[in-house]
């Protein structure tokens, strides 16, 4: 891990309008002053739970969605408003739907290459179709299926072929957004790997982004926790899982269901009552309303984010 | 109450056998599986997709349709055999003995109707004497009972307007309303945060305590399985491949399946650096069944009889049985067995 960070977000905005239920104009929130670096080679996992702001970050990192404030850097370019164009074949993206980002129309072949054309036009038709076998390869796919359409594979398939077109034009930094929620267990685990084995052999980094803790622990070396639209703690991952600081990601590891009888069984969680209201309050830390050990200071105050150990942040009052 | 043993088997399936016509041909969703649930008990079905799990709950509510067609077996519940039902017996089977919740609670709820009109109807629908007043009053304690704070109100609502863990909640809620004695939950919390799905947990496990119902609980996730079913059926391609009680499933694992599938969960307290361990190959085409073991192309431990024959049932415990040729020594080398039972 070199120091210089390859990514570098600062006070990172992105403000949707929407309607309340009364049908006034308000601000959604979904991802409000979120800084953090992601060092070349390593692996930084979002975690949080549907509505934090954790894809909507990662689209916003790459412009394709145009954040409302803050500063994105990337390799010391701010690229917060600059033509993405040269960046594109540096930052790329793996989506959580298989099928869904892959045209059911192209053939695998055009897939996969239609990031070289872009990039470089006068690809003979040889070279092309050698360029996509071996990045098919890679993927641990058989290079002669390149001529078959994607509802021909299964749904680890079809990831992989997702990630031979992310693959193609030879990114540094691909954005990983739920890359294994979609699959079933037995691909989950192949995913993962080839995801780890593709990072030693290219040298990329990633952004993994899940809102499943354990799998987001194995793969990741730091881990930031989103909730609201706020990252609340950010840390090496075995801090993160084991010495957490924030209530909210304590709640969350209290919550996994562990696969073992002996200890899972014995396990009690305290029953929440359901409360609808789940809106960003005004002010105050947007945790304290499910906070167990929420104080005064909690309702009025918004908590900064604080050392709590070397390289271990954390935004809560408590501490 | 009845006064009941509390061994006394509720649902019995034997020698189910469910295929789909399609273009390419049959696909055989499942191929021959029996198990038994009994009162009060919580069996699992686990398995990826594809395996059948859904299909074999569905024919437990006789709901399947062309082209799924019913091969051979069959389902009794309390004695009485599902498949040879009226439409009337049917209708009030399902609801009064038989309850299903879905991953789903969208396309369970209708969106066009409030949740009371949706929980006052299906009271309605099952006690043709109940009133309007007395439908509403016990739709209010259901929702109580679901840990819903202000079941007044939601009452009003229609389901866009709730979150995903109050839908389930309100899914969950009608599901129970006329205290089936066994409910089928089909990955019902596969599409929650995991602080919801806990929740949502804790509620049915509250439930089912209380009540004693029956529960068949259809997921993939080994920690949902380990928390909450007292035995567990492991499915692969249509086939149950092993089948026991929770602690044989995960102390006592007998099948390579079933090995395989539990090295791969990850366990967020262990230490899971490095390379996971990962089942090659992909779920077998149920059009084009492979010969031999259904699990035999992706197996570890594969051997030639694997290829040719299907294993048989290997009782290894109580209640606990597989079905690979490794459990089946000696004959297994020779490529032929004799198999008696028990």
């Amino acid at each position: 891990m070199s120091d210089a960070g390859l990514l570098s977000i600062e006070r990172l905005k992105k403000y949707y309008q929407v309607r309340d239920k009364a049908g006034r104009r308000t601000l959604l929130k979904a991802v409000d002053g979120v800084s953090f670096d992601i060092f070349s080679g390593e692996t930084f996992g979002l975690v949080g739970e549907s509505g934090c702001g954790k894809t909507t970050l990662g689209r916003t990192i790459l412009r394709l969605v145009e954040p409302d404030g803050g500063a994105i850097k990337y390799a010391g370019d701010d690229i917060t408003t600059v033509n993405m164009r040269p960046y594109r074949s540096k930052m790329q993206i793996i989506f959580q739907d298989p099928y869904g980002c892959l045209d059911p129309r192209c053939r695998v072949i055009d897939i996969v290459s239609e990031g070289l054309r872009a990039r470089h036009a006068g690809f003979s038709k040889s070279e092309r179709r050698n360029r996509v076998a071996i990045l098919l390869e890679s993927v641990g796919l058989d290079p002669g299926c390149m001529y078959r359409y994607p509802h021909e594979f299964s749904g680890g398939q079809q990831q992989r072929i997702g990630i031979a077109r992310a693959l193609a034009v030879n990114p540094e930094f691909i954005v990983c957004d739920e890359p294994v929620s979609a699959l079933d267990v037995s691909f989950q685990s192949q995913i993962i790997n080839l995801l780890q084995n593709l990072q030693e052999s290219f040298g990329l980094t990633y952004l993994f982004i899940s809102h499943d803790l354990s799998v987001v622990r194995h793969i990741s070396d730091r881990v930031g926790v989103m909730y609201l639209g706020k990252l609340v703690e950010l840390g090496a991952a075995e801090d993160i899982v084991l010495r957490p600081a924030h209530q909210y990601t304590k709640a969350l590891i209290e919550a996994i269901p562990v696969p073992d009888p002996k200890t899972g069984r014995a396990k009690t969680r305290k029953l929440l009552e359901e409360d609808a209201d789940l809106s960003i309050p005004d002010r105050g830390c947007r945790y304290c309303r499910l906070c167990e050990r929420a104080l005064p200071v909690c309702m009025e105050e918004e908590p900064a984010l604080r050392e709590v150990a070397p390289g271990h942040v954390c935004a809560c009052h408590l501490l | 109450m009845e006064h009941s043993n509390e061994n006394e088997v509720l649902l019995e399936v034997k020698g189910l056998d469910v295929s789909f016509q399609t273009r390419r041909g049959e696909l055989h969703a499942v191929n021959g599986i029996s198990y038994d649930v009994r009162k009060g008990e919580i069996m699992g079905l686990v398995g990826e997709s594809g395996s059948g799990k859904s299909v074999e709950a569905y024919s437990i509510m006789g709901l399947l349709r062309p082209p799924a067609r019913i091969n051979g077996g069959s389902v009794s519940f309390g004695g009485k055999d599902v498949f040879q039902m009226t439409k009337k017996e049917l209708e009030s089977f399902r609801g009064n003995e038989v309850s299903m919740i879905f991953q789903d609670p969208l396309s369970f709820l209708d969106p066009v109707f409030t949740i009371e009109q949706q929980m006052v109807e299906t009271i309605r629908a099952h006690d043709k004497k109940a009133t309007r007043q007395a439908a509403k009053a016990a739709s209010v304690n259901m929702l109580k009972e679901v840990k819903i704070r202000n079941p007044e109100r939601v009452m009003k609502q229609y389901p866009f307007e709730l979150s995903g863990g109050m839908r389930q909640r309100v899914m969950i809620a009608i599901a129970l309303l006329c205290k089936p004695k066994l409910l089928i939950a089909d990955e019902p919390t596969t599409a929650l945060d995991v602080t919801i799905q806990a929740q949502v947990i804790q509620i049915l496990k509250g439930l089912q305590e209380q009540t004693g119902m029956a529960m068949v609980y259809i997921t993939h996730n080994f920690g949902i399985v380990a928390e909450l079913c007292d035995r567990v059926s492991v499915m692969y391609g249509g086939y149950i491949l092993e089948q026991g009680d929770t602690y044989d499933i995960f102390y006592d694992t007998a099948h390579p399946y079933t090995k395989m599938l539990l090295k791969t969960v990850l366990n967020i307290d262990g230490n899971t650096k490095g390379q996971l361990a990962q089942i090659e190959g992909t779920p077998i085409d149920q059009v084009a069944m492979p010969e031999g073991c259904v699990f035999h192309p992706r197996c570890e431990s594969c051997m030639d009889v694997c290829k040719t024959s299907f294993p048989p049932e290997t009782f290894l415990g109580p209640g606990h049985s597989a079905k690979c040729w490794l459990q089946v020594p000696d004959e297994a080398e020779k490529g032929k067995w004799t198999w008696e039972e028990g």
